[in-house]
């Protein structure tokens, strides 16, 4: 009962206030304030600086999700375009392959420069570019009656790419020397970054053409 | 002159409000019922000012929580959409890490594909050593025979010097071939045959 009797006395004594207008406006003025001050600069300015904060956090996210995304689009378009140069993918793996494979390259060499009508007398290796293996080689034979040996070198399942080629004849010792050098290819299989994406697209068109008269 | 009449002009045309005033309060006392002119403007004039400042006040007491509130609303929007974007990245990722294999082959399949487009672009040798080869004719004899960098280094032997002149005509039939020098000529001193130094370079 008697806190009933504070309340309305409380209430009353409030009401009393705010019916004098000056006592209200100062009433409402340190109201004001404390509302600014409350909300205004510690609620808000922390409520800001944290939608900021965020927006920038989701710039950043949203920039990940869609080069993740475009990632997706081009693997899925790169399944489809590695199923579609399936048959020439053997072909593609004789010509370059995945590693060096100089051991089974060499015998192959040989045999073709003695069919052409050289023979193989020197070799000597060495790794230019990661993806490729430099060739120095010295063949005995007339470069006249050979020199069709560079084309099976240069259209050979794992073709070279011929830089120098130097042919010597000594009269004196009626002896004919040739040296070549070429390069030949490898990609090794690298495990890539997810975020990474493929170097490109695939030409499955020039794959195509390039092995049609093998493949057929 | 004029400053004795200026006070009594003054005083004709502003008659003296004390005593009006003073008419004022004695008629306002009882007889008559007009009491607006007893009201003071001025005090009425501030309460209008404060009852507008009051309702400014609240007005601004409320917009400030209104604003915070809404604040605080964006900012559970801005989470929730970070939120969502962090699920579609994982979920992107899972993806992708299951395309992982493709990818790799895909990238080793593109890289060897290029090296196979370089390889073919790059003019072949082979070609350019049939014709230097096969346009000599029977009576000269290639000696020394150097390529590098589409450019031929040939040394041949004649026995003629119309043998010579037949060698550089049969190789300018080539439209690839864009540049013959000669670079030496003699004639050997035993054997009497002509000796020619030839640079030939190809355009492509």
């Amino acid at each position: 009962m008697r806190s009933y009797v504070n309340q309305a006395k409380i209430s009353y004594s409030i009401k009393g206030i705010l019916s004098d207008p000056a006592t209200s406006l100062k009433a409402h003025l340190f109201l004001a304030f404390l509302s600014l001050v409350l909300f205004g600069l510690l609620g808000l300015y922390f409520s800001v600086a944290n939608i900021k904060k965020n927006l920038k956090e989701l710039e950043s996210l949203k920039a990940e999700e869609f080069t993740l995304q475009n990632n997706k689009f081009d693997l899925v378009e790169a399944k489809e375009a590695l199923i579609r140069a399936e048959p020439y993918l053997g072909l593609l793996d004789e010509a370059i392959p995945n590693e060096e494979e100089l051991h089974l390259y060499l015998p192959v060499l040989a045999q073709k420069a003695s069919t052409s009508g050289f023979i193989l007398t020197d070799m000597g290796s060495s790794q230019t570019l990661p993806e490729s293996v430099s060739l120095g080689t010295s063949y005995k034979g007339d470069i006249m009656s050979s020199h069709t040996f560079f084309g099976v070198l240069e259209q050979s399942p794992r073709p070279g790419n011929i830089q120098f080629i130097e042919y010597l004849y000594d009269p004196d010792k009626e002896t004919q020397k040739t040296k070549v050098e070429f390069s030949i290819y490898f990609v090794p299989y690298n495990v890539l970054d997810l975020a990474m994406p493929v170097g490109g697209k695939i030409d499955t068109e020039f794959l195509r053409k390039e092995f049609s008269t093998a493949y057929e | 002159m004029l400053k004795e009449l200026l006070p009594k002009l003054s005083h004709r045309l502003k008659p003296n409000p004390v005593k009006e005033l003073s008419v004022n309060e004695e008629g306002a006392g009882l007889s008559d019922p007009n009491l607006l002119d007893s009201y003071d403007y001025s005090s009425l004039r501030s309460t209008h000012f404060t009852n507008q400042a009051i309702t400014t006040l609240r007005i601004f007491i409320l917009l400030v929580p209104v604003i915070f509130v809404a604040s605080l609303f964006v900012n559970d929007i801005v989470d929730l959409r970070i939120s969502l974007t962090k699920k579609s990245i994982a979920s992107l990722n899972r993806d992708l890490s299951d395309l992982q294999d493709v990818k790799n082959k895909a990238d080793q399949v593109y890289r060897k594909t290029e090296i196979l487009k370089k390889i073919r672009v790059a003019h072949p040798v082979s070609s350019k050593m049939d014709w230097i080869v096969s346009q000599t004719p029977p009576n000269i004899t290639l000696r020394n025979l150097k390529y590098t960098e589409n450019t031929f280094k040939i040394q041949a032997i004649s026995d003629t010097a119309l043998g010579i002149s037949l060698l550089i005509n049969n190789y300018f039939e080539n439209p690839a071939v864009s540049d013959i020098m000669l670079k030496g000529a003699e004639l050997e001193q035993g054997s009497r045959n002509f000796k020619v130094t030839l640079e030939v370079s190809f355009s492509q």
